[in-house]
């Protein structure tokens, strides 16, 4: 069975469960790159320019350690989705993804591409192309997608159940159970997935959260929330930002949060301008605490940990003063 | 209605004459100087990328001398460039100011329409023929400064004082900002190369090429790139920049060399099929057409965390290989010290200098 690698970085904690019933029905093994550690970020590092982010340079390093062990190697190119009418972009860094790691890596027949591309054509389309360049009938690809799409709906109802991208790597994901424990304050934590769900890269902020005695809530953004958000008036037009903002503004309005924290990598482009979106929300409406976090690969665990004892600090004294 | 746009090399000379026929005032920021990326950079978001600091500075100066209306280019794509409208204008509203914001994009061209028929009383044949006369004087004004640049451009390493040849196009941009009629520009293009010509020479008969490619408000403000085409041109190294100001505006994008854009598309297609901004494609293309050409070596500019600039990077250093070219690729920001840029520049040129001169046993094979 050929086995096609799949890499544990970036656009994969939106996608998995899409792109494995995809691979699988069509009869190939699925390999998901390993944990991201030390060794991979070193390799990325080693491999990337030195301005990009560091969710891109963990890609390159899992590519790398994919490399010997599959045959193919799946590179997603999210170029733009139409939603209500307008399009909706990756950012530069995804649209050029493909062509970053081919200019990097000596053998290019290996890759496995995938455009998803509205202006070109549907999902469907892009993986029945994606699929024809492993030689399979346009018919059984269209199957295995509306496999796929009935296997991303399943995994969205056990998301919106709280649990995180993270889990949908495993085969059998567990519901977690969420702490609902009142006394604690909880705190929203805003940010790409593959950035806030990194256990390596985020040096483990969810648990540190957690070993600080406050309740992390990573908000779970429905279809339908999506779709009102890219209704508004002077939305963003980056597709996966669009979710981070819906997801902070989905918390503010639940008001059960008692401080936000904005989770970016630096040099992560798109970073400035969501990150100036959210705070004019934030000062507008509730005046919550906020803190952004920026990391790097030279990001370390105890700068962190201070950082967020102050804060939770602050955020549980404002819960004592009300 | 009192407009005002940030600067971005010379297009001022170009588009305060198109606003003042279709009947606005036009607001003038002083230059860009150390001061006005100071004050874009206390205001902006702080990893947001040099171009946007240095024209927030821009129009922020501009609003303090009484401007009402901002003109942007505006849209959705995938680059940040597209939010700058919508960003600046927030962060300029916080300071208090109160202003209208023409954004140029697909939908809402309407609306531009509808400003320009406003300018003239609300008669619509009047606006049509304003805007007709202004377009063309527009096109006269930047074929006008576009011969110019390209002549200063060749001048300049086999000037015997470069300072003299800066002269004679300081003369011309004087110029060309005080002739007013179609008439006079044909009259001033006329003149242009024979007073290239009477700049006293050096007689060098041969001198490096250098193509300048990279993001393009770094390629094109000379501010931002420390001079690097007059710079270099003094020491003797033919820089060409793959796009100027007139050409960026638009004024030449309909009849750029016939075929460059494809030819352009196509060399940068087999390293990057996907443009996502910021002129990666561009810069990609015109690096493998200069390989062709011969040209010596290729300085690629960007700013600092500019994401199409930084990803397009390695498909650059590729193709460089691949074709033989050096290259030298330097991202710019606020901190940028004019000292180290030009040191690496130097470095860089006396590398090409070398490779010149026991250049017989690089051969270059496409």
């Amino acid at each position: 069975m050929p086995r096609i690698g799949v890499a544990r970085a970036l656009h994969t904690y939106h996608h998995f469960p899409l792109w494995r019933t995809f691979f699988e029905e069509l009869g190939f093994e699925v390999v998901l790159g390993r944990r991201t550690d030390k060794e991979i970020v070193a390799r990325g590092v080693e491999l990337a320019p030195a301005e990009l982010c560091l969710p891109v340079k963990v890609f390159l390093g899992q590519i790398e350690d994919l490399y010997a062990r599959v045959d193919f190697i799946f590179l997603p190119r999210l170029v733009c989705r139409r939603l209500q009418g307008d399009l909706y972009f990756g950012c530069p860094k995804a649209l050029g993804l493909p062509d970053l790691v081919r200019a990097l890596f000596p053998e290019t027949d290996r890759f496995l591409e995938l455009v998803i591309d509205h202006q070109l054509g549907k999902d469907e389309d892009g993986f029945v192309s994606c699929a024809g360049r492993l030689e399979i009938r346009n018919s059984s690809a269209r199957r295995a997608f509306q496999r796929a799409c009935k296997e991303e709906k399943r995994a969205s109802e056990i998301l919106k159940n709280g649990a995180l991208p993270v889990d949908l790597f495993e085969q059998k994901p567990l519901a977690r159970q969420l702490v609902r424990n009142q006394e604690k304050p909880r705190i929203g934590v805003i940010g790409h997935p593959y950035l806030v769900c990194d256990e390596h890269i985020s040096l483990n902020l969810l648990k540190v959260l957690d070993e600080l005695g406050v309740v992390p809530v990573v908000p779970f953004v429905t279809e339908e929330e999506l779709l009102s958000e890219a209704g508004r008036e002077n939305a963003l037009n980056w597709f996966y930002e669009l979710e981070v903002i819906a997801g902070a503004r989905k918390l503010l309005q639940k008001k059960e949060i008692k401080g936000l924290l904005l989770v970016f990598s630096f040099a992560c482009g798109t970073a400035p301008v969501v990150n100036e979106i959210i705070r004019r929300e934030v000062e507008g409406n509730s005046r919550l605490p906020t803190l952004s976090l920026f990391f790097d690969e030279h990001s370390g665990e105890v700068g962190l940990r201070t950082r967020l004892e102050s804060f939770v600090d602050l955020v549980q004294a404002g819960a004592r003063r009300k | 209605m009192r407009v005002a746009f940030p600067y971005m090399g010379d297009i001022r000379l170009i588009l305060e004459p198109i606003l003042k026929e279709l009947g606005a005032e036009v607001i003038v920021p002083p230059e860009p100087n150390r001061e006005t990326v100071a004050l874009g950079a206390k205001l902006a978001p702080e990893t947001m990328c040099l171009p946007f600091k240095v024209t927030l500075g821009n129009i922020v100066r501009a609003l303090g001398l009484g401007a009402d209306t901002l003109v942007y280019v505006s849209g959705s794509w995938s680059c940040r460039f597209g939010y700058y409208g919508r960003v600046q204008a927030d962060i300029a509203r916080d300071l208090g100011y109160r202003f209208q914001m023409l954004e140029l994009r697909r939908d809402r061209m309407l609306e531009i329409v509808k400003q320009v028929i406003g300018l003239s009383q609300g008669r619509f044949d009047r606006a049509l023929l304003r805007t007709a006369r202004a377009f063309r004087l527009g096109w006269f004004k930047a074929d006008t400064l576009e011969k110019t640049y390209c002549l200063a451009r060749r001048t300049m390493p086999y000037a015997n004082e470069p300072s003299a040849c800066r002269q004679v196009v300081r003369d011309i941009l004087k110029e060309v900002e005080r002739t007013d009629s179609v008439k006079g520009l044909v009259r001033l293009r006329q003149s242009l190369s024979q007073r290239f010509v009477a700049v006293p020479k050096n007689g060098r008969i041969d001198c490096l090429r250098v193509k300048l490619v990279g993001e393009s408000y770094c390629t094109i403000e000379p501010f931002v790139n420390f001079d690097i085409i007059n710079r270099l041109g003094a020491m003797g190294v033919l820089v060409d920049p793959f796009l100027t100001g007139p050409r960026w505006i638009g004024f030449h994008g309909f009849r750029l060399k016939k075929g460059e854009v494809l030819s352009v598309q196509r060399a940068a297609k087999e390293y990057w099929r996907y443009p996502v901004g910021g002129e990666d494609a561009n810069s990609l293309g015109h690096l493998i057409l200069a390989a062709r050409a011969g040209y010596d070596g290729v300085i690629h500019i960007h700013p600092f965390a500019c994401m199409p600039g930084t990803v397009v990077q390695p498909a650059l250093f590729k193709a460089s290989q691949n074709y033989n070219i050096p290259l030298l690729s330097i991202s710019v920001d606020e901190h940028t010290a004019e000292t180290g840029f030009m040191t690496r520049v130097e470095a860089f040129v006396s590398l090409l200098e070398r490779r010149r001169r026991i250049g017989k046993r690089f051969k270059t094979e496409v």
